[in-house]
């Protein structure tokens, strides 16, 4: 059978199940983001945030999270009927600010599967002194209450999003995060989104071929997200595999 | 010049430099932990030997005044003024000693094991300690390099953690150290 297209591949499905996230550049009209920046510049966030309402003051982003090459990794993930979490926040990292702590979203109540995700969308470009948010390869498996992170600083693997207009970082809802500092000249603006799993997986949603998958799945034994003790690599390898067989549609409910 | 001898200055002092932003472990030109002022292109040459030189360790001074009195033991011996100068020196560097803090998380609960995560807390007013975007170079592979450095490590991690065979939590094992060094002000 014929790819759809814009839908993950399962070596894309493979590499988010072992590190979290994927990175989608959709191809925006000239000036789209531009547009986004001066509109939520004009809102003055920092001083009125309006939330969950982001989407009504600048209904745009709507094209953002409907981009096709967007919704097929959306898809891709959380089914065909992956909904728009009512929730959303527009963060704005201002120039002059220091970097936040380590920390996971929500309470300590989790699962190995993807439910949710977080679609994180930067309408300008991110380099390196802009504030960029940090994320931790791998952690999307640990369940650790934020207190416990506090006397983290940085680590070896973790990966700054350094990015261009435009680009949407999705990343399993509990990956490790954090904000940088912005040491940078102008707001760092970052539109979070969640999406969410209307129903349980009955078959995979992306571009599966088994033979390919059988291959690939090699990985899950062999492939380290960040570098950890032995011990928790073997865990890890399990909890790769109870993900990838909840997406498959393997998992009694 | 004189500078900083925190490990993330000297990790990452070309990223620094190159941006012009000063020291990074207090961000900004002024260093709290030499109270100097840093100017972006000096040469890098002599730093460790000038800053050693400017604020010798409570160690050399002692070391000193070792000397002085086995020179004297030749010549007379040493009088109450010696040991009122030796006196002097340790009641000096107690009061001026602060606690560096670095924590460093490996891979096992071992000191030979990789170090995954790092952070560095100076003793000083307005120090920050966060996350660094740009490339990092990692001043200790392994808590053994570090010891080597002169860190003591003042925490080992607990091994008695709860066995659970499935899941799992924080990342790394945290061992903390110090350096106990004489501040000026």
């Amino acid at each position: 059978m014929a790819d759809k297209p814009y839908l993950l591949s399962d070596d894309e499905i493979i590499s988010f199940i072992i590190h979290g996230s994927h990175i989608v550049e959709p191809d925006f009209p000239e000036g789209f983001n531009e547009s986004i920046y001066e509109e939520l510049e004009a809102l003055d966030i920092q001083q009125n945030n309006p939330g969950d309402g982001i989407l009504d003051k600048v209904p745009k982003l709507y094209q953002v999270y409907d981009h096709p090459k967007v919704h097929g990794a959306l898809v891709s993930l959380l089914g065909e009927d992956v909904q728009m979490n009512g929730h959303r926040h527009c963060h704005v990292n201002p120039p002059g600010t220091r970097s936040q702590t380590w920390h996971q979203d929500g309470t300590n109540k989790r699962h190995h599967h993807i439910q949710t995700v977080l679609a994180m969308y930067y309408p300008q470009d991110v380099p390196a002194e802009l504030g960029p948010t940090v994320i931790m390869p791998g952690t999307h498996f640990r369940n650790a209450p934020t207190d416990r992170m506090a006397t983290y600083a940085n680590f070896r693997e973790q990966v700054p999003l350094i990015v261009k207009a435009g680009t949407v970082a999705i990343t399993h809802y509990d990956i490790w995060h954090a904000a940088a500092a912005n040491r940078g000249a102008s707001n760092r603006y970052m539109l979070k989104f969640l999406f969410t799993r209307g129903s349980e997986p009955k078959s995979p949603n992306w571009n599966h071929h088994p033979e390919e998958a059988a291959a690939s799945m090699r990985r899950f034994s062999f492939e380290r997200a960040c570098a950890c003790s032995q011990s928790d690599h073997y865990k890890e390898r399990g909890l790769r595999m109870e993900m990838w067989e909840h997406l498959v549609g393997k998992t009694v409910q | 010049m004189l500078v900083c001898s925190s490990p993330i200055y000297w990790a990452s002092e070309r990223v620094w430099r190159q941006s012009g932003q000063g020291c990074p472990s207090h961000r900004g030109p002024n260093c709290p932990t030499t109270n100097l002022s840093i100017t972006v292109n000096d040469s890098l040459l002599h730093e460790k030997s000038e800053k050693k030189k400017a604020m010798p360790t409570a160690f050399e001074v002692i070391e000193g005044w070792i000397d002085e009195a086995r020179a004297k033991l030749g010549n007379g011996g040493i009088q109450k003024g010696d040991l009122d100068r030796l006196h002097q020196i340790i009641s000096a560097n107690r009061s001026g000693t602060r606690q560096r803090l670095l924590y460093l998380h490996a891979a096992t609960p071992s000191i030979r094991s990789q170090v995954i995560g790092m952070a560095l807390h100076e003793p000083v007013q307005g120090s920050v300690t966060e996350i660094v975007t740009e490339e990092q170079e990692w001043p200790y592979n392994t808590v053994h390099d570090a010891v080597l450095d002169g860190w003591q490590v003042i925490h080992f991690p607990d091994q008695r953690t709860e066995f659970d065979d499935r899941e799992i939590d924080i990342l790394g094992y945290e061992f903390i150290l110090q350096k106990l060094e004489v501040y000026d002000g």
